[in-house]
């Protein structure tokens, strides 16, 4: 009866758990897949239509312009926030007068929502009196209409999410760079190395790993980037912030296209898997 | 300080100083009249709390932000008890325990962090649907319960704390269940605050869901709330309302930044759980 008890203890614990699991995360991404192959409207399913769903998107030009926009956002966003936070870690990690609070102006953007930073942003951005455009024209330098023009719109919406979560990657990177240890600073600076070279001969080797769960994090987020898009440009102008995760917003809660906005999930998924297993395997075998 | 720290010092300066401009500016103009926002300045010129008291009575847009906090605080008190009651007995069964199929079921459990929130998103919504929940705190927190997160960090920490207490606890007769809730849980204090911090901040922060599952405001969530109204096209006229909501909503979380900066920070380092 005792050992009985035993062998089940493990399941009573877990599974309560679980069962909420399965519920709100494992059943609504398996039903997800589901939904992808079948034509499926506000009312629910009209059929099945295999990959139809599919091969209506790769045949959409809106489709192709989309995740050629995220492309882009990545290509913006991951090299900008993986130097700014390795920047900002080397520069945070030893001690200094006033570190707790250079500190906690970096990490204190981890606290504000998606939806206070963009209104934060777009008052930054406002063409008129907004910060920016100001210090511009007090520099003698042309300003900008930002988020209404279609080759900054992707910038700022990058800057923001930079804002929001570098605090993160520098929190990570500060953790690698404890690891490293001091007496090989010591060791080279006897020989004469300068910090410049301690920081590319011995910071970014050892770094490296953690560097790979930076980018890979950093690419994570920009292929699910929406918040800041949704309240700054609504996929604006003409188009030049609509990104994957807008595009099916817009199709699944606007168009009721459920069955499309469900395939665009389930492409998203793919690509984040197939870009973080590659890039462990590439930067592994180094 | 050291010669060598001077240069290293003023870049922090810079750099810290542009990442709390946003805020700094957002905060500055809370307070200016709506006329102010229009004229060419830095800082405003003249002063009031006419935008709080907005804020507190009539944001616009039929909004309330007095019932958006109840409704965010409620949801994270939900959230918070719900997520540490299922998540600390879960992550002591993945950490401590054995039995088979574990690693496979950890696995799988630690694969969806990986998947994007909005695939969920789509048949969330039918499911609530199905329930008769759409535009409910209900709906807002169930799918905010299972968080992996938590299971990670307090997973971590159950494995590295020493075995000797538990057999210790074992050789005076006490059962697994003895074992787990007088010796395990009180030990994993420091890990179960870390969780419960970040599970507080990730309540209220959290747009994506709460957005798509409310549509009243009645029913709405600070940030969904928040964004409502940025989202109307007059915005621009009543913007400095706009940005005294957006601090006014911020504040609870601030402060529990100013206070739990140490376990928000250890909660998210890689080796979160691990002392």
């Amino acid at each position: 009866m005792s050992q009985l008890r035993a062998r089940l203890f493990p399941y009573l614990l877990v599974g309560p758990y679980l069962a909420v699991f399965a519920v709100f995360i494992g059943y609504p991404i398996v039903r997800a897949i589901y939904i992808s192959f079948h034509d499926w409207g506000i009312f629910g399913p009209n059929g099945f239509v295999g990959l139809g769903n599919y091969a209506s998107l790769f045949a959409d030009a809106r489709f192709w312009s989309s995740l050629l926009t995220t492309t882009q956002f990545a290509l913006i966003f991951v090299p900008m926030i993986m130097v700014v936070s390795v920047v900002l870690a080397v520069l945070l990690h030893r001690t200094l007068p006033g570190i707790g609070l250079f500190r906690t102006a970096f990490f204190l953007p981890l606290v504000v929502n998606v939806a206070v930073a963009s209104i934060a942003f777009k008052w930054l951005f406002e063409p008129q009196a907004g910060t920016i455009n100001q210090v511009l024209r007090l520099l003698r330098l042309p300003d900008q209409t930002w988020l209404a023009e279609p080759g900054w719109a992707l910038i700022a919406i990058a800057l923001i999410a930079l804002w929001g979560s570098v605090g993160f990657m520098v929190i990570i990177l500060l953790a690698g760079l404890e690891n490293i240890p001091d007496d090989l600073y010591e060791a080279a600076e006897l020989d004469g190395s300068t910090p410049i070279q301690n920081f590319f001969f011995i910071t970014l080797p050892l770094l490296k790993p953690i560097m790979l769960i930076v980018m890979v994090l950093s690419l994570i987020q920009a292929f699910q980037v929406f918040g800041e898009v949704l309240i700054m440009t609504q996929g604006g102008p003409f188009g030049s912030t609509e990104v994957l995760t807008m595009l099916l917003y817009e199709e699944g809660f606007r168009n009721f296209a459920i069955g499309r906005a469900a395939a665009i999930g389930v492409i998203i998924t793919i690509i984040i898997a197939a870009l973080s297993l590659v890039q462990f395997r590439f930067f592994r075998q180094r | 300080m050291n010669r060598n720290n001077v240069p290293r010092w003023l870049i922090l300066l810079v750099l810290a100083l542009l990442w709390i401009l946003p805020m700094a500016s957002l905060i500055l103009f809370s307070f200016a009249p709506s006329s102010e926002i229009l004229k060419d300045q830095l800082v405003p010129s003249n002063w009031t709390w006419s935008n709080y008291w907005r804020v507190l009575t009539d944001a616009g847009r039929g909004v309330s932000i007095p019932q958006a906090m109840l409704n965010s605080a409620v949801i994270m008190v939900a959230q918070v008890v719900g997520i540490l009651l299922l998540d600390i007995p879960a992550a002591y069964a993945f950490g401590r325990l054995r039995w088979p199929g574990r690693d496979f079921v950890f696995f799988l459990v630690l694969v969806t962090m990986m998947m994007p929130g909005i695939l969920e998103v789509i048949s969330l919504y039918d499911l609530m649907a199905n329930w008769g929940l759409v535009d409910t705190v209900y709906a807002v927190i169930l799918p905010g319960l299972p968080r992996v997160v938590g299971i990670f960090i307090l997973r971590q920490f159950f494995q590295q704390l020493p075995r000797e207490m538990e057999e210790a606890a074992r050789m005076d007769g006490a059962t697994d269940f003895q074992v787990f809730r007088l010796i395990m849980v009180p030990l994993a204090a420091p890990a179960i605050i870390t969780v419960g911090v970040l599970s507080a901040l990730y309540s209220w922060n959290n747009f994506l869901w709460p957005l798509i599952i409310t549509n009243s405001p009645a029913s709405m969530t600070v940030p969904v709330a928040v964004s409502y109204l940025s989202a109307d096209t007059a915005a621009i006229i009543n913007y400095t309302v706009i940005l005294a909501a957006a601090f006014f909503t911020s504040l609870p979380m601030i402060i529990l930044f100013l206070f739990g900066q140490r376990w928000i920070v250890n909660g998210m380092r890689p080796t979160a759980g691990i002392k």
